[in-house]
């Protein structure tokens, strides 16, 4: 007993200075709650945000050591970057790439995901789950077969390839989280719908798909996010024609040191859409993230 | 109601073909070039199949064995500084008393929906010795690395990833401990139980299945890390960060194009990968069975 009771007063210790009073416990819950939100705020938002003022200084700001915190912002990076004809082209392709490969994937996708949850078949947990291992498969190891048979078949460096390939993890993506959606919608609903004469399909596309508006939303913004990000297919798949805005890394890449000002915006640009999308679909991301695992 | 046994078939169909297509010919396309010696560049028809030789020889191969233990290295040091801080980070999100929630899991989402390629070369700009951020916050603590060098390397890939994935990592569990039901702890709390007792007996193995899920998915992800090397460190310097990753793509197409070897190490990434999945999988069918 008395060992445990020790034990506690360590702990309390541990915790902070001698807590004599309630309000000093108060105090010091106080202190934890302010220092860790400011710790994880200048973690992991920091490197965000001085990527974004970066971006905005001029050549001699970004050099600056003790660094520039209070600058006047110069759009001069930005405009460089949009002088550089490479630039609007990849954004373009990216946005193309991304638009497409998504839309097909979620036409794919949908009636796969109700049949896994409305149907009862023998294979079907097989299926689900062979399904999720397609998405797990490594990009490096999928890439090496599409460079080689692209270049026999000669369609390297195109769009089409890109967004083919990029069906590989968005479909089984689709197909996992929008069965997760459909099967949160009341089976008697359908059910009262079929008595009144509506046949499979058309419960399928006047009444699931516009109760799942939400999760097919949410499914393709997370699909949009990965595609718009992706950049091993997009690497070793294209070469100028079909280059995608996560490989303009390799452009900066030749001649670092000299244009972080530039560099920065090409960053910012890319990665902006990604973020603000993330924040939009944040409630369903870790869903997205866990393959359905938990949910919020 | 159903009308026969094969109308989930026709509902499945579109998905079955397409990922047939784009996945599993591919595959199969994959364990075939891993049998052939081929250079890149040479006409296709110069292929010798060679059986199982190319993998023998990546086995006796010193440079598959560093990258091997190279990417082993990486996967554990960044995953589990990642548990450690996500869950830190988790409990303080549970704390009742923290505000701006809103706030923090907004910044949480941030690191792990930027693209990973661009975090690279960005986090390469504040690695810079003399002009990046890093060493300017640390020379008041009067160290300057060189994170660039040849033993610090692998320290800035792992930092960058740990800054991505974290927030994931933390969120999840967030989720978990929000999830949790209350009665344990507080039959735990008239027992006289101390914090790290309810942690250790209470709070881990009810998480238990969520962590698990966490590293799972995390491990997976650090097996295969390609973009964030490649922008960051290029695999260098001489070959300190070269995963396996890196490895395929030196071996089959910046230095040598040697199809067959890199197809072979690409099966071994894929296999060890479609293993750790099927764990993943396993648990993912037990957690959804409760609910």
């Amino acid at each position: 007993m008395r060992q445990k009771i020790q034990k506690r007063d360590n702990d309390t210790l541990l915790e902070g200075n001698l807590i004599t009073s309630q309000l000093e416990k108060r105090k010091l819950n106080l202190f934890i709650d302010i220092s860790g939100t400011i710790i994880i705020i200048f973690i992991f938002l920091f490197p965000f945000l001085w990527m974004v003022g970066m971006s905005f200084k001029d050549r001699i700001q970004t050099f600056q050591i003790p660094p520039a915190w209070f600058f006047k912002p110069t759009l001069e990076n930005y405009r460089d970057l949009f002088s550089r004809e490479i630039f609007g082209h990849y954004f373009v392709n990216s946005l193309l790439v991304v638009a497409f490969s998504v839309l097909i994937s979620l036409l794919i996708a949908a009636p796969a995901a109700y049949a896994l949850s409305r149907f009862n078949f023998k294979a079907k947990k097989d299926f689900s789950f062979w399904i999720l291992s397609v998405r797990m498969a490594p990009a490096i190891s999928v890439v090496i077969p599409y460079f080689l048979l692209g270049s026999l078949i000669g369609i390297l460096d195109t769009k089409f390839v890109l967004i083919l390939s990029y069906l590989t993890f968005n479909i089984p993506f689709a197909v996992w989280m929008l069965k997760g959606f459909i099967s949160e919608i009341p089976i008697e609903i359908e059910e009262a719908a079929m008595v009144d004469g509506y046949s499979r399909f058309e419960v399928f596309y006047k009444i699931i798909i516009p109760l799942t508006a939400t999760g097919f939303a949410a499914t393709s913004i997370l699909c949009i996010i990965q595609s718009w990000n992706e950049f091993t297919f997009a690497l070793f798949l294209t070469t100028t024609n079909a280059r995608t805005l996560p490989t303009i890394v390799t452009q900066f890449l030749t001649f670092q040191g000299v244009v972080w000002g530039e560099m920065s915006s090409a960053a910012t640009i890319t990665v902006l859409p990604a973020v603000i999308f993330a924040i939009l679909v944040r409630k369903h991301l870790i869903t997205g993230l866990t393959f359905g695992a938990l949910k919020e | 109601m159903r009308k026969s046994n094969k109308a989930p078939f026709i509902w499945l169909a579109p998905s079955l073909i397409v990922l047939f297509l784009i996945t599993i010919i591919p595959t199969l396309f994959l364990f075939y070039t891993s049998s052939v010696n081929w250079e890149l560049g040479l006409p296709w028809s110069d292929r010798t199949f060679v059986g199982l030789q190319n993998y023998l020889d990546i086995f006796r191969d010193f440079l598959f064995q560093q990258a091997v233990k190279r990417t082993i290295v990486y996967t554990v040091f960044s995953v589990s500084t990642e548990f450690v801080f996500g869950y830190i980070i988790a409990s303080f999100l549970s704390r009742k008393s923290v505000r701006w929630k809103g706030l923090l899991i907004g910044t949480l989402i941030i690191p792990m929906t930027v693209t990973p390629s661009i975090a690279g070369l960005i986090w390469r700009l504040y690695f810079n010795p003399n002009y990046g951020i890093i060493n300017y916050f640390l020379h008041f603590f009067k160290i300057a690395p060189d994170w660039y060098s040849y033993s610090l390397a692998m320290s800035s890939v792992i930092i960058v990833d740990v800054w991505q994935w974290t927030p994931f990592v933390a969120l999840i569990l967030f989720a978990g401990l929000s999830a949790l039901p209350s009665t344990p702890f507080e039959a735990a709390l008239v027992d006289g139980a101390s914090k790290l007792q309810i942690m250790r007996y209470i709070t881990l193995p009810l998480l238990k299945p969520i962590i698990l899920i966490a590293i799972l998915l995390r491990g997976m992800d650090a097996l295969k890390m390609f973009d964030v090397v490649f922008s960051l460190t290029g695999g260098g310097p001489a070959d300190a960060t070269e995963l396996l990753s890196m490895l395929v793509y030196r071996t089959g197409f910046y230095q040598t194009g040697m199809i067959g070897l890199a197809s072979a190490i690409a099966v071994v990434l894929l296999v060890v990968i479609i293993l750790i999945s099927q764990l993943f999988i396993k648990i993912l069918g037990e957690k959804r069975e409760e609910v």
